[in-house]
């Protein structure tokens, strides 16, 4: 898990603020394959949005999903929470999270997870909710689809 | 977790780029980079599964032109039909196939409630004033 904020130079306007930390605004929660991130430039590169995953059966595994969020407006401590659930449902498949600190308010939060072995239990849709102490933030969705095979040529056909 | 279970990577503790100095054949100099911010060290944790929730704490209305102060709290309800996601101190609800869905139908009767009473501020009865103030205290306009 990534997450970037500058380092607090102006962590003292925090004293300003409200005791709990106010509610941020998500501008962007993305899935794709990886976010990478440059340490040197700070800067991160999301690799394969998607929204759709296909397979032929169930269950199966995504071997690599990232998630990326990016959260303006927010300032102190926050523990951020993901949760997948199935819409079908709304069963929870997996929930992380992770505790950050917004130094700088005036600057964005970024957030950048990778998952490997992300289980699919069967074809429908799955959502990502973002939390933010445990305040509802927004969603991603992915779909799984069953990948329809071309049907087999006739044997001697063309 | 079971055995099965997604495996998070994670990427703070990575190490710091290895600086490659350059054979030098056209007199170029090695520029080192620079690092400007430090990644911080967070803490994070793998939950065991839980079961769906039936309260939630709303921080959007899907509307930009709101801000949310004040988290909303929602009362969830499932039904055969999908989901009902109602604040019951204003009175209000919203409905849909999901708890998203259910709560993003909230976000736009909440923001439009607010728009047509705020219109008529100063000719509201004392229930619709105090509804009004239990809006104003959970979102306002961004400027």
């Amino acid at each position: 898990m990534i997450l970037s904020s500058s380092p607090g130079k102006r962590a003292l306007t925090l004293c300003f603020l409200a005791e709990t930390s106010p509610i941020p605004t998500l501008l962007a929660f993305i899935v794709c394959d990886t976010v990478i991130h440059d340490v040197g430039t700070q800067k991160k590169t999301l690799v394969g949005v998607f929204d759709i995953v296909h397979s032929p059966i169930v269950p199966f595994v995504i071997n690599s999903v990232g998630l990326y969020a990016k959260m303006v407006e927010g300032a102190g401590p926050y523990t951020v929470k993901v949760r997948m659930v199935n819409l079908k449902d709304e069963s929870p498949l997996m929930e992380v999270s992770a505790n950050a600190a917004w130094n700088t308010p005036e600057d964005p939060l970024e957030l950048g997870m990778n998952f490997q072995g992300l289980p699919i239990p069967e074809f429908g849709t799955y959502e990502f909710q973002l939390f933010a102490n445990d305040i509802y933030l927004g969603r991603a969705l992915i779909r799984a689809r069953k990948m329809e095979m071309p049907p087999a040529a006739p044997p001697g056909g063309k | 977790m079971s055995a099965t279970a997604p495996r998070l990577e994670i990427r703070v503790g990575q190490p710091e780029p290895e600086f490659i100095p350059s054979p030098g054949k056209f007199g170029l100099r090695s520029q080192p980079v620079v690092r400007q911010k430090v990644l911080q060290r967070i803490h994070v944790e793998i939950h065991q599964l839980g079961v769906r929730p039936s309260e939630m704490l709303l921080g959007t209305i899907n509307d930009l032109r709101f801000r949310v102060l004040k988290p909303i709290p929602v009362h969830l309800e499932f039904r055969q039909d999908g989901v009902v996601a109602s604040w019951q101190e204003v009175d209000e609800f919203g409905m849909g196939n999901s708890i998203s869905i259910a709560c993003d139908d909230l976000g736009h009767t909440i923001a439009e409630l607010f728009h047509s009473l705020a219109a008529d501020e100063s000719h509201l009865g004392p229930d619709l004033e105090k509804v009004l103030a239990v809006l104003k205290e959970h979102i306002a306009h961004r400027p």
